[in-house]
């Protein structure tokens, strides 16, 4: 737990009881699994903006031009594998 | 969960050119965990320019969230997911990763892993078979 930390927290007495049950579970006090939570929130919350943003770059650019259909994106990415596959993996599975 | 995402699911994905695909993606965080070889990074940046490989490569920097396998898959595990339906020693190796790496599932449109493939090591769906799979289950 944070010592530092001093703002106090009001919370309904169901929401504190089902927070120290989740918390007993994981063998941790409250204010940690809280800490676990907000944490794993803003990790969800990079991911999304990291993956977003990656996104936008792709639309702009016109998407991966690998086929129009699943079928032709599967395809062509067969080819791939295979290139690359040869190119880096075949010789360990000889 | 952790799960592992094959280049025909990530790429409409990361184009969103499916819906089932980008939710799919969008759900890594949450109660995702996305495990992937090498060979299928490699399958996706090879179809990106330079500043979205750092962008793709960024999505990886968390090893909770996501993560990215160098180590070479054992020969024999290779060789058994050749012998259980999957001919292409490159498509064998991506059903041995999945094993080696113990995923509870496969997403893939490639349908040689959804229809040939037969294993109990993990389950294949493709990305909207496995949505309905996780909403039903909620």
């Amino acid at each position: 737990m944070n010592t530092e930390l001093v703002t106090t927290l009001e919370l309904p007495a169901n929401m504190h009881e089902q927070l120290q049950a989740l918390a007993t579970a994981e063998e941790t006090d409250v204010v940690s699994y809280l800490e676990k939570l907000v944490a794993d929130a803003y990790r969800s919350e990079r991911w999304l903006k990291n993956l977003n943003d990656l996104r936008q770059s792709i639309k702009e650019r016109g998407g991966f031009q690998l086929g129009d259909t699943q079928e032709e994106i599967n395809e062509r990415l067969r080819q791939i594998r295979q290139e690359i596959f040869e190119e880096d993996y075949a010789h360990l599975y000889r | 969960m952790r799960i592992c995402i094959d280049s025909s699911t990530l790429i409409p994905g990361l184009q969103e050119s499916s819906p089932d695909k980008v939710k799919l993606l969008d759900m890594i965080g949450k109660t995702l965990h996305l495990i992937i070889p090498r060979l299928i990074a490699k399958e996706v940046t090879r179809n990106l320019v330079a500043e979205e490989v750092r962008k793709f490569y960024k999505l990886f920097q968390e090893d909770k969230l996501s993560q990215i396998i160098d180590e070479p898959i054992p020969s024999a595990l290779v060789e058994k997911y050749i012998n259980l339906g999957l001919p292409a020693k490159a498509d064998a190796f991506i059903g041995a990763f999945a094993e080696w790496m113990n995923v509870s599932h496969l997403i893939s449109e490639n349908r040689h892993f959804l229809r040939e493939l037969q294993t109990t090591a993990f389950q294949i769906f493709n990305a909207a078979e496995f949505i309905k799979l996780l909403e039903d289950d909620a």
